[in-house]
């Protein structure tokens, strides 16, 4: 029983985080294949910078 | 922004009518793998040198220096700046501004409706170069059914016209072959390539002569055969 509460918890502590990413917008791989993509779908590019704190 | 904007529901639903392009220059946040893949932590869907890469192509053409970030900028489809923000944002605020560039842009496509009708034009000229026509007619014909009222999508569903009317040739052609083939009393080839071009072109005008060319030839054996 206990061992199964440890697998158990082992498994919240390491699996649930990823579980809990939700999905996400789609990011461009590179500038190229935006600018492309726009073009071909006729859709505005949304741009975002960020820095690591 | 990361966790606030980016996996918001709305926000996810709303950024399938853009294109999006996320920059930066910092890769301390770490990689986690993704089957053999080593993607940025942050953003799974991409790596860490693809943000980097976007950051050196796209930082300069917006802001000169040094800039706070986060910073956003929404643009027309060729890059041109339309507006931009330094600091953070709500999302709601991101998909205001958008909307914005939306209007200024025209009907678009959204991302599904473009992975359908790039994988559809794939798969149709690739089975079309492969001379499997069943597929070719399906792919093409599925992209006229379902794009054929979106004005975004006019470009498209006239190249998946040109396609099918390519078959539709081939096919009459195929037509044409199977009439001497009935005239030389080669009733079994004659009713194969008929039946092929009724199954691939089921419920299309073409189909109707191939019925029609298929009565002859029956009617041809049966005197044949008296």
């Amino acid at each position: 029983m206990r061992t199964l509460s440890l697998i158990a918890a082992a498994f919240a502590l390491t699996a649930l985080p990823a579980l809990a990413k939700g999905p996400e917008c789609k990011w461009a791989r590179t500038w190229e294949d935006a600018l492309a993509e726009a073009k071909a779908r006729n859709v505005p590019i949304h741009v975002t910078f960020h820095k690591d704190n | 922004m990361d966790s606030s904007v980016y996996a918001n529901k709305d926000f996810v639903a709303a950024s399938k009518r853009w294109v999006n392009v996320y920059c930066s220059k910092d890769s301390m946040h770490g990689t986690e793998k993704v089957g053999d893949q080593e993607m940025c932590k942050l953003h799974p869907g991409i790596k860490c040198e693809d943000h980097i890469a976007c950051n050196q192509s796209a930082g300069g053409l917006y802001f000169k220096g040094s800039f706070g970030a986060p910073a956003t900028v929404w643009c027309m489809p060729d890059g041109k700046e339309i507006g931009k923000h330094q600091g953070g944002m709500a999302s709601k605020q991101v998909i205001e501004k958008m909307a914005e560039a939306e209007k200024a842009c025209g009907p678009g496509l959204d991302q599904d409706a473009y992975d359908f009708l790039l994988g559809k034009t794939e798969a149709g000229d690739k089975a079309a170069n492969d001379g499997k026509q069943k597929e070719a007619v399906e792919a093409y014909t599925a992209i006229v059914k379902t794009m054929g009222k979106n004005p975004a999508a006019k470009s498209w569903v006239e190249k998946a016209q040109a396609g099918l009317d390519r078959q539709v040739e081939l096919a009459k052609g195929q037509i044409e072959e199977a009439v001497k083939l009935k005239d030389s009393g080669d009733f079994a080839k004659a009713k194969e390539m008929l039946k092929a071009v009724q199954v691939s072109f089921k419920g299309q005008p073409v189909a109707k002569e191939a019925d029609k060319a298929m009565a002859d030839v029956t009617a041809a054996e049966k005197a044949a055969k008296k």
